[in-house]
This record gives C-alpha cells, sequence and structure tokens, in this order.
C-alpha cells in the first residue's frame, strides 16, 4: 500500500477541529479587512492582489490543516501552509533581513514537518492505515517503547512550528519582517496550529499513557513561558517583543495542556478535562489579544515608519482609536480583570493548584514550581505591557515621525475594536463559555464530561475541588460599572462642570524639557537586564571620540544581550555543517586522475569485502 | 602453444608498465595486440569456428594496424614530444604491477574458484592487463597516454571473454569492435582541441573545475 | 510496430540537418519529430500496453516502456527549448550556423542511443548502446570550444569510458556464469532470467560488483560521479538536461536489469544492501557539495546525484513498495530537473555567468522564468504538493514499515539539510537585489515557454495524483523488479 492522496479527503467534524476552526476564522477575518488599509499605498496593485491570493491560500490551508481526516492530506496542506507562509514572511523582499528571516523559517520548520513525516510513518508501519480516526482505534498495535518516540518526535516537530523554546528562534524574526496583518495571523492562529497537532496526535489519538509525557511537556512549558517573556522584556522593536510574548504564551497553554495530560495519567479524568480547557481558553484568548496587538503595532508602524519603541511616544493624542485598542490588548495580556487574559490565566492557575493538592511528596514541588513559574511570567509580562504601552503611547515624541503620526483609516481601526470588544465579552462571559471548551476538551480526552459541573461562575471546579471562593463575573463587571458611574457623576455634581485644568505636566521644575530626557524602554528593563544576566550576557560597547584626544565630542553607548540559543546551539551547529561540507569538497579538486583511483579503490574495497553483504 | 601466447601476453603487459616513452607504449601495445590475435587464432584453429577467424581479423585490421597508425599519426603531430610524464617512474610501475599480478593469482582461486590451472593463468593475466591499462590513466599524465591505457583496459577485456566464456557472441564482438573504434577516434578529436586550446597535453594540469 | 516508429523518427531526425539549410526549421521539425514520438509512445502504452518481447531483437515490456515514456517526455521538452536556445545562441554568435544544425544532428544521434539502450534484449548490446551514448554526448558537452568545456568533456570521455570496460567486465562474467551454469550461450535478459537459478552465486556476486561500479559511474552513484558536476554544467542548457535527466537514468536501467536477475541468483538482499549503500553515500556526498556551491549549475549536477541516491534508495529498500517509489521517483526528477535546468540556464544565460553571487533578483529581472524556478526549487527540495514530495514519501514509507529506522532517518537528515542549501542559495539568487543594468523582460521565445509549462504543469499533476494508464505501467514495472517471472 503506497501513500496516496486520491480519494479520502474526508474532514474530522470533532468539537477540537470546529474550535480550532472558529479561532482561525476569529482572527483571520478582522486582519483581512485590516489589511485592506495596510496594504494600500504600501505596495502596487499587483503585489496588494498577490498578498491577498497569498493570504486567502494561507487561512484555507490552514483550515485545512486542523480538519482534515487522513494523515498524508495533512502533511501536504501543512506544507502548502508553511511554504505560502513563507512567501509571506519574505514579501517585502527589498529587506535583506526579510530573506534572512524566511531562510531560517522555513528550514526550521521543514526539519519539524521531517521530524512529524517519521512519526506518522512509523505510525502506520503498526496500524496499516492513513486514517486518523482509524489509527485512534489501532492505536493498540503499536509498543509502549515506539509510542514514547512518536509522542517525542511529534512533540519536538509540532512544537517547532509552535514555537516551544529551544526551537523558538525563527518566530522572532520572521514574525516582525512579515506585513502586520500577516503577523498577527501567524502570531495569533498558525503557532496553535502547532499545538493543534500536538493535542490532535499525541492526546486525541496515541493516547497519554506515561506520567514523562506530561511531566516533559510542563518542564519545556514553563522554560518557555519565562525564556518568551525575558526576552520580551529586553526588545525594543515593539514586533520583536509581541513575537517573544507569543513564545510565553505558548507556554501557558502547554501548562494547561501538560497538566491535562499528568491528570490523565494520575487518574484524575474532571481535573484532565479542567486543565485542558483552561489550555484551551488561553489558546483563544491569546490569539485574540496577540492579534490584536499586532494589528496595532502594524498601524503604529504604518503611522510613524519604524518599529522602534525608542523613536515613538506621545502617540495617545495622535492616534487615540488605536492606543485605546492597544491598552485593551495590553490589559488583556497583562491579565488584568475582568478581560479574557485574566480567566484563563487564572483557571490554569487553579488547575496547577489542584494538581498539587491532588499528589504526594516530591511531586508537590514539581507543582509549585510550574505554579511559581506562571506567577513569575504574569509579573514580567505585566512589566513587559508596561514599558510596551508607555514608552509607545505616553510622554512626548521623540522623533519628528512620531511627531506627525497620523490616525488609522477606519478599515483598520474597526478589526482592532472589534477584537477589543472580544477580550473583553471572552472574559464576562467566561461562564457561558467555559463548559463548551469542557466539551471540546472532554471529547479530545476521551472522558465523558456528562456528571461534571464546572462553573466558571465559581471559577472553580465543583467536581472535586473544594471551591475557590465564589466570585460572581458578571456582578463584579455590574458593580465596576456602577461604581465607576457614581464616581465620574459624583464629582461632576461636587466640582461643577470645570473638572479639567489644562496646565503644564510637571518635570520637577524645569521647563526645557524634550523627548530626550524620557524614560527609555532599554533603561525602564535594566533591572531585569541585571537580574536575568546569567541568561541574558548582556554586554555593552562604548566609544570615546574627542577633539584632539581632550575635550569629548561625543560618547556612544551601545548596550547588547547575547541570543543565548543562536549563540550556543544554532550557530556553532550550522557552522559545522558549512566546515564538514568545505571539508568534504576536498574530494573534488579536479584532477582526473584522482578521481580514476576512486573507481579503483571502490572496486578493490567492494571485492574485499562483498562478504559482508 | 597457447601457453606461449599467454607469457607474451603477460611480457607485453610488462613491457607497458615500464615503458618511458610514448613510441614505446605504442609498440608494446601492438605487441600485446598482436598476441591478442594469435592467441584468438589459435582458439579459431581448435574449434573451427568461423566466427573466430573474422574476429582474428577484425584484431589485425583494427587493432594491430589502424589504431595505432592512427595514434601515431596524432603523437607526430603534437609536437609535445615523447613524453608521457610519469609520476611513478619506469622501474617502480614494473614492481607493482608484478606485486599486483601476484596477488590476483593468490585471490583468482577464492574469487572464482574450481579453475584449472592454464585457466587461472589466463583468466590472472587478462585481470592484470585490465589493472596495468588503469595504472597507465592514474600514473601517466600525458592525454595520450590515458586513451592507450583505456585501450589496453579493453584488451584485458577481450582477453577475459576469450579465456573463460571462448568468447561472446558474434554479433556483440563486432559491435565491441565498431564501438572501440569511435571511442578512439572521438578521443583523437579530443586531444587536438586539448592541444589548441591548452597548448599542452599534460592533463594533470585540466583543473579549473573543481569542487 | 509503434516501437520501431519511434525509433526511425529519431534517425530521420538525426540524418535531415544535412539536407535542411536553416537551423530555424531544422528547431522546428526537431520538436514536431519528438513530440510524435511522445504521441507514439503514449499511445502504445494506453491502447496496447507493453508488447514484451518483439522480434526476438527488442524487449518492450513494462519496464522498458516506463523508461521509454520518460525519455520521450524530456526530449520533448529539450526539442521544445533548444529551438530558442540554439538560435539565441547563433544570434550571439556563441556557435555557426553549421555547429547548430550539426548540433540537432548529434541530438538526436543521442537520444536514438538512450532509447535503443531501454530496447535491446540482449545485454551485450546494451553495453554498446550506453557507451555510444557516451560518445554521442561527449561532443554536446564540449560543444563550446572553451577550455572549461573541453576540459569537462575530457573528464567525461575519460571516466566514463572506464566505468563502462568495468561494466563490460561484469557482462563478461554474467556471460561465464551462465556458461557454467547451463551450457547456454546468450546474452539475452529473457533467458538469463530463465536460468538464474542454476547461476553460481559466487560468480555473480563479483559480476554485480562491475556491473554496479561500472554503469555506476555512468549513473553518477558517489564516488564514482566526480564527472557529472564537470560535464553537466558545461553542457549547453538542453544537453545539461538530457543528461542530467534521462542518461543517468537509462544507466540506472541497466543496473536494474542486472539486479532481476542477481536476486534471483544469490538471493537474500545482496545487491539490495550494495544499492543502498551507494545510495546513501551519493546522498551524504552530494548534501555536502551543495550546501558549499557557488556555480548554479553545477548545484543542479549535484542535485541529480542526490536524486539518483534517493532512487538507489529505494531500490535498496525493496519489495513493491521501494521499487514503486524508486520508479516514479525516475519520472518525477526527470520532470523536475529538467524545468529547473532550463530556468537556472535561461537565467544564467541573460546575467552571463554561472556564478550564484552574481545572479540576484531573477524575480524581478525575469518574473516568467523567476516564477518557474522558484516552483522548481521548492519542488526539487521536495515539498508539497510537488511530485518529488510524493515518491520520497512513497520510499520513505517502505523504509518505515521495514523498521530500517537508521536508514530512514539518514535519509531524511540529508534531504533536509539539502533543502535548507536550495533555499539558502536560491532565495538569494532570486529574491536578491536586481543588478540595475540588468532590463526586465526579454522572455523567452515561444517554445521555451512552452517546455516550462509542460513541465510545471506534470511536476504539479503528479503530485496530487498518478494517471490511471501510468499508474498500471509503474506497477507492472515494479513488479519486474521485486518479483519477476520468467517471460
Amino acid at each position: 500500500m503506497t501513500p496516496s492522496i486520491t480519494g479520502s479527503f474526508t474532514f474530522l467534524n470533532d468539537p477540537l477541529s470546529l474550535f480550532f476552526v472558529f479561532v482561525i476564522l476569529l482572527i483571520s477575518v478582522p486582519s483581512a479587512i485590516y489589511s485592506v488599509g495596510y496594504l494600500k499605498g504600501e505596495y502596487s496593485g499587483c503585489k496588494i492582489k498577490l498578498a491577498w491570493f497569498l493570504l486567502i491560500l494561507f487561512v484555507a490551508s490552514m483550515l485545512a490543516v486542523v480538519s482534515v481526516s487522513n494523515l498524508v492530506w495533512f502533511l501536504v496542506f501543512w506544507e502548502i501552509m508553511s511554504l505560502v507562509s513563507y512567501f509571506l514572511v519574505i514579501f517585502d523582499s527589498g529587506h535583506e533581513k526579510s530573506i534572512r528571516a524566511g531562510t531560517v523559517y522555513i528550514v526550521m520548520t521543514h526539519f519539524g514537518t521531517a521530524l512529524i513525516t517519521a512519526a506518522f510513518l512509523i505510525m502506520y508501519r503498526y496500524t496499516h492505515t492513513f486514517d486518523v480516526l482509524a489509527v485512534k482505534e489501532a492505536a493498540y498495535l503499536i509498543p509502549e517503547s515506539v509510542k514514547g518516540v512518536v509522542f517525542l518526535l511529534l512533540f519536538f516537530g509540532f512544537g517547532a512550528k509552535a514555537g516551544i523554546v529551544p526551537l523558538h528562534i525563527w518566530l522572532p524574526m520572521a514574525h516582525p519582517q512579515a506585513p502586520s496583518h500577516i503577523s498577527s495571523i501567524m502570531s495569533g492562529v498558525m503557532i496553535k496550529v502547532g499545538l493543534y497537532g500536538i493535542i490532535r496526535f499525541t492526546v486525541f489519538t496515541l493516547g497519554i499513557t506515561q506520567l514523562w509525557q506530561g511531566r516533559m511537556v510542563m518542564v519545556f512549558a514553563a522554560v518557555s513561558c519565562l525564556v518568551g517573556v525575558i526576552y520580551a522584556l529586553m526588545e525594543h522593536d515593539l514586533k520583536k517583543l509581541l513575537a517573544f510574548c507569543s513564545v510565553e504564551n505558548i507556554g501557558i497553554i502547554l501548562l494547561g495542556v501538560g497538566g491535562s495530560m499528568m491528570f490523565m495519567v494520575m487518574n484524575q479524568p474532571a481535573l484532565a478535562v479542567f486543565s485542558m480547557a483552561a489550555g484551551l481558553y488561553h489558546l483563544m484568548n491569546h490569539a485574540v489579544f496577540k492579534g490584536l496587538l499586532f494589528l496595532g503595532a502594524g498601524s503604529v508602524y504604518k503611522a510613524t515608519g519604524t518599529r522602534d519603541m525608542e523613536k515613538m511616544g506621545g502617540l495617545i493624542k495622535l492616534m487615540p482609536y488605536t492606543a485605546f485598542a492597544f491598552l485593551a490588548g495590553s490589559m488583556a495580556i497583562s491579565a488584568l480583570p475582568p478581560l479574557n487574559g485574566f480567566i484563563s490565566e487564572w483557571l490554569t492557575f487553579q488547575a496547577i493548584f489542584a494538581g498539587a493538592l491532588k499528589s504526594a511528596g516530591n511531586n508537590i514541588m514539581f507543582w509549585m514550581a510550574a505554579a511559581a513559574a506562571l506567577a513569575l511570567t504574569s509579573g514580567l509580562a505585566a512589566a513587559c505591557f508596561v514599558k510596551a504601552f508607555s514608552v509607545t503611547f505616553l510622554a512626548a515624541p521623540r522623533s519628528t515621525k512620531a511627531s506627525e503620526a497620523v490616525e488609522s483609516p477606519l478599515s483598520m481601526t474597526v478589526p482592532m475594536f472589534f477584537l477589543a470588544a472580544i477580550t473583553l465579552a471572552f472574559g464576562v462571559f467566561a461562564p457561558q463559555i467555559l463548559p463548551v471548551l469542557t466539551r471540546v476538551a472532554g471529547e479530545t480526552l476521551g472522558v465523558c464530561t456528562q456528571g461534571m459541573k464546572f462553573t466558571a461562575l465559581n471559577y472553580g471546579i465543583t467536581n472535586g475541588l473544594e471551591n475557590a471562593g465564589p466570585v460572581s463575573g458578571p456582578l463584579v463587571m455590574a458593580a465596576l460599572v456602577f461604581l465607576g458611574l457614581a464616581v465620574f457623576f459624583g464629582l461632576r455634581i461636587i466640582y461643577g462642570k470645570q473638572l479639567f485644568n489644562v496646565g503644564r505636566t510637571w518635570g520637577c521644575g524645569y521647563y526645557a524639557l524634550d523627548a530626550r530626557t524620557e524614560y527609555t524602554a532599554t533603561a525602564f528593563s535594566k533591572p531585569f537586564r541585571i537580574f536575568f544576566s546569567f541568561l541574558l550576557m548582556p554586554y555593552r560597547k562604548t566609544e570615546k571620540v574627542t577633539h584632539g584626544g581632550y575635550h569629548l565630542k561625543y560618547f556612544r553607548y551601545e548596550t547588547h544581550t547575547t541570543p543565548f540559543f543562536r549563540t550556543f546551539f544554532y550557530e556553532p551547529a550550522v557552522s559545522a555543517s558549512f566546515r564538514l561540507a568545505k571539508m568534504v569538497r576536498r574530494m573534488q579538486p579536479g584532477s582526473i586522475h584522482i578521481y580514476l583511483s576512486y573507481i579503483f579503490a571502490v572496486i578493490i574495497l567492494l571485492l574485499v569485502f562483498r562478504g559482508k553483504f | 602453444m597457447s601457453q606461449i601466447l599467454t607469457v607474451g601476453l603477460l611480457f607485453s603487459v610488462f613491457l607497458m608498465a615500464g615503458s618511458k616513452r610514448l613510441r614505446a607504449l605504442l609498440r608494446a601495445f601492438r605487441f600485446q595486440s598482436l598476441m591478442l590475435a594469435f592467441l584468438t587464432a589459435s582458439f579459431a584453429l581448435s574449434s573451427g569456428d568461423w566466427d573466430l577467424w573474422v574476429i582474428t581479423g577484425m584484431i589485425l585490421i583494427i587493432k594491430v594496424w589502424l589504431i595505432p597508425r592512427h595514434l601515431d599519426k596524432i603523437t607526430a603531430e603534437m609536437s609535445s614530444g615523447e613524453n608521457m610524464g610519469l609520476v611513478l617512474n619506469p622501474p617502480m610501475s614494473v614492481i607493482i604491477v608484478t606485486v599486483f599480478g601476484w596477488f590476483i593469482y593468490i585471490f583468482s582461486d577464492s574469487v572464482i574458484g574450481g579453475m584449472s590451472g592454464g585457466a587461472r593463468l589466463n583468466f590472472s593475466i587478462s585481470f592484470l592487463a585490465i589493472f596495468t591499462g588503469f595504472f597507465l590513466m592514474v600514473f601517466r599524465l600525458k592525454a595520450l597516454a590515458q586513451i592507450i591505457g583505456l585501450l589496453v583496459m579493453e584488451n584485458g577485456v577481450f582477453m577475459l571473454a576469450s579465456s573463460i566464456s571462448g568468447g561472446m557472441p558474434f554479433i556483440v564482438e563486432i559491435a565491441v569492435f565498431f564501438d572501440l573504434f569511435v571511442l578512439v577516434v572521438v578521443a583523437g578529436v579530443f586531444v587536438y582541441k586539448i592541444k589548441g586550446l591548452f597548448t599542452h597535453m599534460d592533463v594533470s594540469r585540466l583543473t579549473r573545475l573543481k569542487g | 510496430m509503434l516501437i520501431y516508429l519511434i525509433l526511425l523518427l529519431n534517425i530521420c531526425c538525426a540524418s535531415l540537418p544535412w539536407f535542411v539549410r536553416r537551423h530555424q526549421n531544422m528547431g522546428a521539425i526537431n520538436i514536431a519529430g519528438h513530440l510524435a514520438a511522445f504521441l507514439l509512445v503514449l499511445a502504445q502504452i494506453i491502447f496496447f500496453g507493453a508488447p514484451g518481447r518483439l522480434d526476438g531483437f527488442f524487449c518492450a515490456d513494462a519496464l522498458s516502456l516506463f523508461f521509454i515514456f520518460t525519455i520521450a517526455v524530456v526530449n520533448l521538452a529539450a526539442a521544445l527549448y533548444s529551438k530558442g536556445y540554439i538560435a539565441d545562441e547563433v544570434v550571439e554568435g556563441l556557435i555557426s550556423e553549421g555547429s547548430a544544425r550539426l548540433y540537432y544532428s548529434l541530438f538526436n544521434v543521442f537520444t536514438l542511443s538512450m532509447f535503443l539502450v531501454t530496447l535491446v534484449e540482449n545485454l551485450g548490446l546494451m553495453w554498446v548502446c550506453v557507451e555510444m551514448t557516451t560518445l554521442a554526448s561527449a561532443f554536446l558537452v564540449g560543444f563550446h570550444t572553451t577550455k572549461k568545456a573541453i576540459e569537462a568533456a575530457w573528464k567525461y570521455v575519460m571516466i566514463c569510458s572506464v566505468g563502462i570496460v568495468l561494466a563490460l567486465v561484469g557482462v563478461i562474467l554474467f556471460y561465464y556464469a551462465l556458461n557454467t551454469g547451463t551450457g547456454a550461450k546468450t546474452l539475452n535478459w529473457d533467458d538469463m532470467l530463465l536460468h538464474a537459478g542454476s547461476l553460481d552465486p559466487r560468480i555473480v556476486k563479483i559480476a554485480f560488483i562491475f556491473i554496479l561500479v561500472g554503469y555506476g559511474t555512468k549513473a553518477g552513484l558517489a564516488p564514482m560521479h566526480t564527472w557529472l558536476p564537470d560535464a553537466h554544467s558545461q553542457a549547453l542548457t538542453p544537453i545539461s538536461a538530457l543528461l542530467s535527466c534521462v542518461l543517468l537514468k537509462t544507466s540506472a536501467y541497466a543496473i536494474l536489469r542486472f539486479m532481476v536477475i542477481t536476486n534471483q541468483a544469490v538471493g537474500g538482499s545482496y545487491a539490495a544492501n550494495l544499492a543502498l549503500l551507494f545510495g546513501m553515500i551519493s546522498l551524504g556526498v552530494s548534501a555536502a557539495f551543495i550546501l558549499v556551491q557557488k556555480d548554479i549549475k553545477r548545484l543542479l549536477a549535484y542535485s541529480s546525484v542526490e536524486h539518483i541516491g534517493v532512487i538507489f534508495v529505494g531500490i535498496g529498500i525493496g519489495g513493491p513498495v521501494g521499487a514503486f517509489g524508486a520508479l516514479y521517483h525516475v519520472f518525477n526528477h526527470a520532470v523536475t530537473k529538467a524545468l529547473m535546468f532550463f530556468a537556472a540556464g535561461s537565467a544564467a544565460k541573460k546575467y552571463g555567468t554561472h556564478s550564484m553571487r552574481n545572479i540576484r533578483g531573477v524575480i524581478e529581472a525575469m518574473p516568467f522564468t523567476g516564477a518557474f524556478l522558484l516552483l522548481g526549487v521548492f519542488a526539487l527540495g521536495g515539498l508539497p504538493p510537488f511530485s518529488i514530495f510524493m515518491s520520497e514519501l512513497t520510499i520513505l514509507s517502505g523504509a518505515f514499515a521495514q523498521g530500517r529506522y537508521l536508514v530512514s532517518g539518514l535519509f531524511m537528515f540529508f534531504l533536509a539539510v539539502i533543502f535548507g542549501a536550495l533555499v539558502h542559495h536560491f532565495s538569494g539568487v532570486l529574491f536578491g537585489e536586481k543588478p540595475k543594468e540588468m532590463a526586465a523582460g526579454g522572455e523567452e521565445p515561444m517554445g521555451s515557454k512552452a517546455a516550462f509549462i509542460l513541465l510545471g504543469c506534470l511536476m504539479l499533476a503528479l503530485g496530487l495524483g498518478i494517471p490511471g494508464f501510468m499508474a498500471k505501467l509503474l506497477r507492472a514495472a515494479a513488479d519486474i523488479l521485486s518479483s519477476p517471472v520468467g517471460v
């Protein structure tokens, strides 16, 4: 039976696929509308048509990947998705950086695909079928040790696409270079398709039976969280910051998914469903607010011509709508209630604490470490976005381009408002959304969720866990709104119409303030740079130029962090390969006599060793 | 009778390895082809196959007369002189060929067992001829020496065919001869082109294409 | 039958240049001839199936027909491309009018000899035809009388002839085995296969080594491939395509014929293991060379070495799946590599250099060619939805099914490295900064465009699914390789 893709083009209609289709469309449609305003004026008419064609192909291939049921078709669409996104990353093909980013991206994703193909073919060897549901039925035919190997192949193969540390280096290179509406789809949706692969093929198809699997996932998740957010803090390229943040959030999602894997082995089906639902919730939420943030970054880029935060500032007065939407996104990603980020992180915390409660001895430490990592990450993420929002939008403009910025057209602001509204809706309506997700999780894990009750009303589980404090979401919302209105009208009544006094911003008594005295992004992140210097290995370059050796003309100061994984893993590997190749190249020196002697040597060797074959 | 011819062939192999100049090599080649012709004639006599007589005639015409004459002409026109460009000097070459001949003889039994003494000798000498041809191609630097090396290899193959399987089907033999002739013509044309472009015949200096 | 017509057509086209004065007309006649040949082959396959033995002289079973089909497709594409290419060369004064007509004549002698290799029954005559292909193409490689071309041609003739002589030793040893085994005095493949069981395995083992190394030199297996990068990069572009896409495959065909006999005589997986070893070595060596390559046509030549390695790995894996994958790959690589050579050759011609450092911004300077070059790069690297992905996946599934994890792992690793190298090199070529003096446009003549479109469609179509008649032919051919029944 040779693998072929004629026939057997069927779709899976289960909740997991439908969920992912929903998420894909939720982000892609606003991004597509956004691109109308974004691309206008930047590119020629021909190129815009090409951009639309690629966008539609991209979204279509992603939709196909998450819903097709034949493994060979899956690979085909998976590679098409990678190929089309490669073209979109190098869309600005004039830039050397884009091309380099594209090459790194597609090579890494290709290696990942190789691992996935190997896993699929091993599964095929034992189950003799390429249909997902049939493989699931026949999964018992695969020996346990082989299942472990397949799990690893799938985890790292899909992890390369998802951006798990240490396979994440393509993310901060590729996402910033792509046009912003594509960055939002890539960060919001495409890396989630990698997670779909992990969930579909390890949890759903193979089944999780070993504790080390869930543990490994959680360890990598925690590392991704921390590494992602630390590097995000150091960045002052707005889109690179957001890209690293995606790495962090993938880690958070995987904490939920990994936790669910561990719960399945610990024989806690209810908690497994809850944990998976938390992961899926965060997946959805991250798609929404990361998409929103990238669209915002794109608006800022289009308006100011730069992605460098150190050259922005004061945009809140010039681009109020964009700023408002970006603020909503920042609040969501920092997990501030009542927005959606808070809900999903809270649920993930709940799951982890539940895990600690259900474990004994050393295992408790493991769960607590995970909780600690998540907590640290949340704090750092908040700091990161305080920096991102305030340096970009607040204070005064740091460059002329920033001071000339104009608000974006409606086609760009409306999608952002839509997504901002969704962040609020997914936060407030959590009690309605959680049951849907638990159903999805239940179907995926093969657990019957009929008898279980999960209420986000309590923001906890009433089945098996002493409740974590009853808080009613809508009640909180109502209270906040009422309080806000009360304060507003109260102040108006007391102080009359004159509520605003316009005066100079207080600058410690100096009146000739300009942008150079403002807090820079680099300065804001300095304490973190010092604290995490074991990972970041910052170094500085200084240059002092003087008049004739005595009077200082100018002093240049640069500080850099060392990209850990690139410097210690990837670059040595790549240069070693090139060196090895150059050594092999010496085999072809141009002399026909040497070439002939190769033939002779081969014959002699084969004749001597022919018994070995 | 055929023993003497076999020894003669062996002798020709050593002659070639020990040749210092192109003319000597060519003469040794002629000698070898002549021995080959006689050998084939002796097979023809003993088996009475008229095919073999035709083949003897072809060897005489093509390998003893036409090809060496063609190569002589080219050598004369190439004013590169008689120098073959030796990497290994003649005595050394002869030693190497001898040693290898010994190895072939020893291993010929384990390689193809159950051969009679005479057949084994023939077999070994044919392979030695092939090896010598190879040797000439690798350790002689001039283009013409490479062509002759190729021809010596073909001689060895022919010897092999005659000795172990009584030659090949007739039509194959004819086609092989024709092929050989075309090969020499083509190679000759290229020798002229090399001389014209590079003004030297040293093939080891053709190293523009590398890597 | 129709087969004879094809041979006749080739002979006609070979001799017509003596009578036709203008090379443009000759180009058109060439295209017509090869189009007719292709249609005849198609008709033969679809309507008449494989006739098997023909008049005791030709052997046209499924394996032969499959290779003939591949040859016919690439011939047609090369003929389409040649017309415009040669016209350009004459206009630029690189070759003379007379040389152009000589080109067409040699072209057809070359294609004729390749058809003959796949058609003759007698293994000795097959040898003669393989040698003829070397001699016919020698002048085509050294067509431009430049130093590099002549050097390449000399190396090509010498190394391949040495290989061929070794292959002749192998043929003789097979003949000897047949003689001592059964007393039969024939070199016909069918008869040899019938008696394969009674051949002395010791002799056959040695004979096969000589065949594999000898014909393997012509097929481009490492480490005997050393003539390949020189010859394929210096030849005229349509000839490079013929060399890479078809000539290597016909030599592989010769090896396959002997392999079937060896499998019957020796049993076990002797021949398969040898094939696997050479396949993996070819993959590894070509990966290293592709990584650090600077010349665009040399890179494509090494890529041919890589794909021959893939084919031999497929043969080494064996069984119906491996054989099917290998043969499928023969066709897919032929189509894709021809497209790549044509596109890269056009770009090299326009930029006046082979060096990839100096060929940049092709997609801006030559949009039509550049688009095909782009698709070709990804097809060559083994990405869906193109055909090479499917054949490589087939071979891989065979390897995994046999539990050969080391082989599969290395296979995937080398392919991934080569993919990375291809993207790295060609992204610079396609998307870099276009040199300012280069005017955009000035694209291909009609014939070349037709060649591109034909090859591109084949490349894509076969990735999506194999047409019925072709699948049937492939399966029959794979059956001959994996479980033959003497005719």
